[in-house]
């Protein structure tokens, strides 16, 4: 069942990792897809390659999603090509394992800038087209970090928890003219961004984890791909967890 | 559509509005779906005929041994089962079904609202904790999951859903099984009927969307978590259109 | 071949926990290129190397005329190999090295790891005095093969192969004469094994006075005295070897790391005369210790290379002069600083202890590491703080609380005054967060 057909995605960090499965799995599933990517060429290009061959057309930009100006440019470039966007997944994020007493100043404002402010500016560059259009959906890559009390770093923690509030906020505003807007909160995945715990706090993790695993990334692109579906048109600022039951 | 396929699928208030709608998408997913009804027989007898190969059974689900009965002859009438949906529900708890004030609240009917609405899911639940493996969906609704104007009793059962699926989900999670809720906000048909004109008014005012929604987007959302979902467990998915 | 498959490869199929530490305290860095004290990583981020591989480094990252050496060796049409047969490479350079340590050194045997010349040492010492027992200093690193293991210090690197650990090793607590005379005493000893400085332990200085009552004791009993310089060796203290220092000289002395400029593995065993004659001096016993690739010709080269380097005095004469820079500025930086408790620094090696760190936030439990309690975590967040200030530093491997000094001997006085204004500011914000007031 390919629920985007003829739809065109853009997926942020889409190189590499989640980003990777959501853009195959937006491929699998009839749409066309761009990404942005931060430097890996080499990623980027076996990720092009990659969704090509299922065939899809495929785009990818080389932009820091928090660089306002880059930005414009992709959505300018895909307005120019495709006419405009139907998906924006926010994906691009970053984390540092940092307790405390090492987090400075500095790493609390590079993770809020790449995981708070990138997504609320490619948002409002892409909402600008869509919005004209009234139709399209964003959805934005949370954390069960940020939507449950669990042990993870305090700002990474804070940035996801902030994407909770953003998606509530911009899906209230936007809703009147027809814009669904949501947060997609997995728990931890394989080789995601969590993948550095020390042992024991995996084991604990795993313990209380009813479905006893970390997710992959193919399941939550396959959740990300319902999220911006038409199966999901009623649904709206909501944020979903899947965390196989932490 | 004939349904040829490995998939099959038990679902209770298969003849309600929401629940027909379930049914249909399930089948048009490629499940074959056994559903139970109760009064409204001629929307059973419709829905056999637009979903061939399904299956109806008419059940009181106020008992809790039919329920457990009919999951367990049914599962076998279908040769298997691979996903469970609850969508049986009794709005009111007053002596003539509206939109009651707790004053209004009888005993008997709330007994009956009880059993409809959590009683037999719980029982469902029970009877496959024996030997299953796969998806559980409850349908609740945002009178349970968010803060509005909502009869208490209905609002008390649906919010019952939510802490069943969170707790089973731990339970039976390690046997394979994922259960979830999904809460939707005022359709346009089924029970929001019985909702006044003026709380229709404030929730068109206050849902992002600014409608109604539709049974099918409820329908879809379901199918799809009683067939692909693989790591979804425990949550409460409320469509209520930014609400 | 710097694709980032190999990086992640080495995670997977390499050393996993040791990646999933680095990652975890975000210094999984990938380097993709190294100049002398400078390495650069896939990211660009540049960091100047005050670990220096361990004490291999010496010359720097790719130093051109080891390079040069290894290239030029690399186009010759001779063996590289000589099995059985006579190896002018290994002639060569054990003709160089018995020069270089001087009287009374005369054979070498070559392997391929430090470990290994121990082991060739040990042996040859067993196999000249036909005695079976070995003694050696507590406290020691003399590498992680079951035989060297046979003389590690106590802990974290031993003790899950106690079990299999020779029997006749014996260990004396380091800088104890008495101790090592009482152990004399008893069964008689094949040879007594330590390092002029114990670095793992946390820069542990053996006194002049105390090699010269080693020496004595040695050679009163019979018994071989075995001098560990593969870290202190080759200028690393301001003396070709660490025993120049004293009026000694050991029995054996072995040689490692950066014989082989950082480039080649090549290790040592020097033996003094007579040694390897009552070992192996029959045919029969002449290749009972053997190395299929010990003494071949490309690591002979860069060895030959090395002490070519090393025998113009002029790398000699920088080390003493950055040693003397260096231990002005950590006085400087040091004084009057309630974390650290002692530095040491002979030559370009050295270390500098901190106290344990006082404020709850800061300990191993506090940082989300219970598992590594009770160990010290203050030398530990040094090198978190000096990794953001662009200094790639450690600790030693035994003492948790010592940051180890090691840098190449080709820093210059720049890259000196560099780590010490990063210590600087490292030890401010220790103080400032780990300690209290």
């Amino acid at each position: 069942m390919k629920l985007l057909v003829g739809q065109r995605a853009l997926v942020t960090g889409g190189s590499r990792g989640l980003g990777r499965a959501i853009v195959l799995a937006l491929a699998r599933h009839g749409a066309k897809v761009a990404f942005t990517y931060a430097r890996n060429e080499d990623a980027a290009e076996r990720t092009r390659q990659d969704a090509t061959a299922l065939g899809a057309e495929v785009l990818s930009f080389r932009a820091d999603a928090a660089d306002n100006p880059a930005t414009e440019a992709v959505v300018r470039s895909l307005e120019s090509a495709w006419d405009g966007l139907d998906v924006l997944v926010n994906n691009a994020a970053i984390t540092q394992n940092l307790p405390l007493a090492l987090l400075e100043e500095e790493d609390f404002d590079r993770v809020m800038r790449v995981n708070v402010k990138g997504p609320f500016l490619t948002s409002r560059a892409v909402l600008r087209t869509m919005i004209r259009r009234k139709s399209g959906v964003i959805v934005n890559i949370g954390s069960l970090a940020g939507a449950r009390m669990i042990e993870a770093p305090i700002h990474y923690t804070t940035s996801k928890a902030a994407l909770i509030g953003m998606t509530e906020a911009m899906a209230k505003e936007v809703a009147r003219h027809g814009i669904r807007v949501v947060c997609l909160a997995p728990g931890l995945l394989e080789d995601g961004l969590g993948r550095n715990l020390p042992d024991h706090r995996l084991a604990d993790y795993l313990k209380h984890n009813a479905l006893g695993r970390v997710g992959t990334f193919e399941e939550v692109a396959e959740v990300c791909v319902l999220l911006a579906s038409s199966r999901s048109s009623y649904i709206s600022g909501e944020t979903l967890v899947m965390d196989g039951g932490v | 559509m004939p349904s040829t396929s490995d998939k099959s699928v038990v679902v209770f208030g298969g003849s309600g509005t929401v629940g027909r709608a379930i049914v249909s998408a399930l089948a048009a997913d490629g499940a074959k779906v056994a559903f139970t009804y109760f009064q409204n027989e001629p929307a059973a007898h419709a829905l056999l005929e637009s979903a061939p190969g399904s299956i109806a059974r008419r059940v009181d689900l106020s008992s809790a041994s039919e329920a457990t009965r009919a999951v367990a002859e049914l599962r076998a009438e279908l040769g298997g089962l691979t996903a469970f949906v609850h969508a049986a529900t009794v709005t009111s708890a007053a002596v003539e079904p509206k939109f009651e004030s707790i004053l209004e609240a009888e005993e008997a009917a709330l007994d009956r609202l009880l059993a409809v609405n959590v009683k037999s899911a719980f029982f469902a639940c029970r009877e496959l904790a024996r030997d299953f493996a796969g998806n559980i969906v409850l349908l609740g609704s945002i009178d349970g999951a968010k803060s509005v104007p909502a009869p208490a009793a209905y609002a008390a059962s649906k919010g019952a859903l939510s802490a069943l699926a969170r707790a089973l989900s731990k339970e039976l999670g390690p046997r394979g099984v994922k259960i979830n809720v999904v809460a939707p906000g005022v359709l346009e048909a089924g029970s929001s009927r019985s909702l006044p004109d003026s709380l229709r008014a404030e929730y068109l005012k206050h849902c992002g969307l600014r409608r109604y929604g539709k049974v099918e987007e409820i329908a879809g959302l379901v199918a799809w978590l009683a067939l692909q979902n693989t790591y979804i467990t425990g949550q409460t998915l409320v469509v209520d259109g930014a609400l | 071949m710097a694709g980032s498959e190999g990086f992640d490869s080495f995670s997977r199929h390499v050393n996993p926990a040791l990646a999933r530490f680095l990652q975890v305290v975000g210094r999984d860095y990938r380097f993709v290129h190294a100049q002398d004290c400078t390495l650069r990583t896939s990211l660009g981020e540049t960091l100047t190397d005050w670990v220096g591989g361990f004490g291999a480094l010496s010359f720097g990252h790719n130093p051109a005329f080891a390079k040069t050496a290894l290239v030029e060796a690399l186009q010759s049409t001779a063996p590289h190999l000589y099995v059985d047969a006579l190896n002018p490479y290994a002639g060569r350079l054990a003709e160089a090295l018995v020069q270089a340590a001087g009287e009374p050194f005369e054979t070498c045997f070559f392997a391929n790891g430090g470990a290994e010349a121990v082991e060739a040492a040990l042996k040859a010492a067993v196999a000249a005095t036909g005695r079976s027992k070995i003694l050696y200093a507590e406290g020691g690193y003399h590498g992680t093969t079951l035989g060297a293991l046979g003389c590690m210090a106590q802990g974290l690197y031993r003790e899950p192969f106690e079990a299999l650990l020779p029997d006749g090793f014996q260990s004396v607590p380091f800088g104890d004469s008495a101790a090592l005379a009482h152990a004399l005493a008893g069964e008689p000893a094949a040879a007594f094994l330590l390092e002029p400085i114990q670095m793992e332990a946390g820069v542990r200085i053996a006194s002049s006075e105390y090699l010269m009552d080693v020496k004595r004791l040695c050679r009163e009993a019979g018994c071989l005295l075995v001098l560990d310089e593969i870290q202190t060796g080759l200028a690393r203290t301001g003396k070709l070897f660490a025993f120049q220092h004293t009026q000694i000289q050991p029995d054996v002395l072995i040689v490692g790391k950066a014989l082989g400029a950082g480039l080649v593995p090549i290790s040592a065993a020097v033996f003094a005369t007579g040694i390897w004659q009552r070992a192996y001096g029959s045919l029969l016993r002449s290749e009972i210790h053997n190395s299929t690739l010990g003494g071949n010709a490309l690591c002979c080269a860069v060895g030959l290379a090395v002490l070519d380097r090393l025998a113009s005095g002029e790398l000699l004469e920088q080390v003493r002069q950055r040693s003397a820079q260096l231990s002005t500025g950590l006085s400087r930086v040091l004084e009057r600083r309630r974390s650290v408790l002692r530095v040491s620094l002979r030559g370009l090696l050295g270390g500098i202890q901190l106290r344990p760190v006082s404020h709850p936030w800061a300990t191993w439990a506090g940082l989300g590491m219970p598992e590594l309690e009770p160990r010290p975590s203050s030398a530990a967040l040094l090198v978190q703080r000096l990794a953001k200030l662009g200094i790639l530093a450690h600790l030693c491997g035994h003492d948790w609380s010592v940051l180890r000094i090691e840098p190449p001997l080709t820093v210059s006085a720049q890259g000196c005054d560099e780590f010490l204004a990063a210590l600087s500011l490292s030890l401010d914000w220790l103080e400032e967060n780990a300690f209290d007031k």
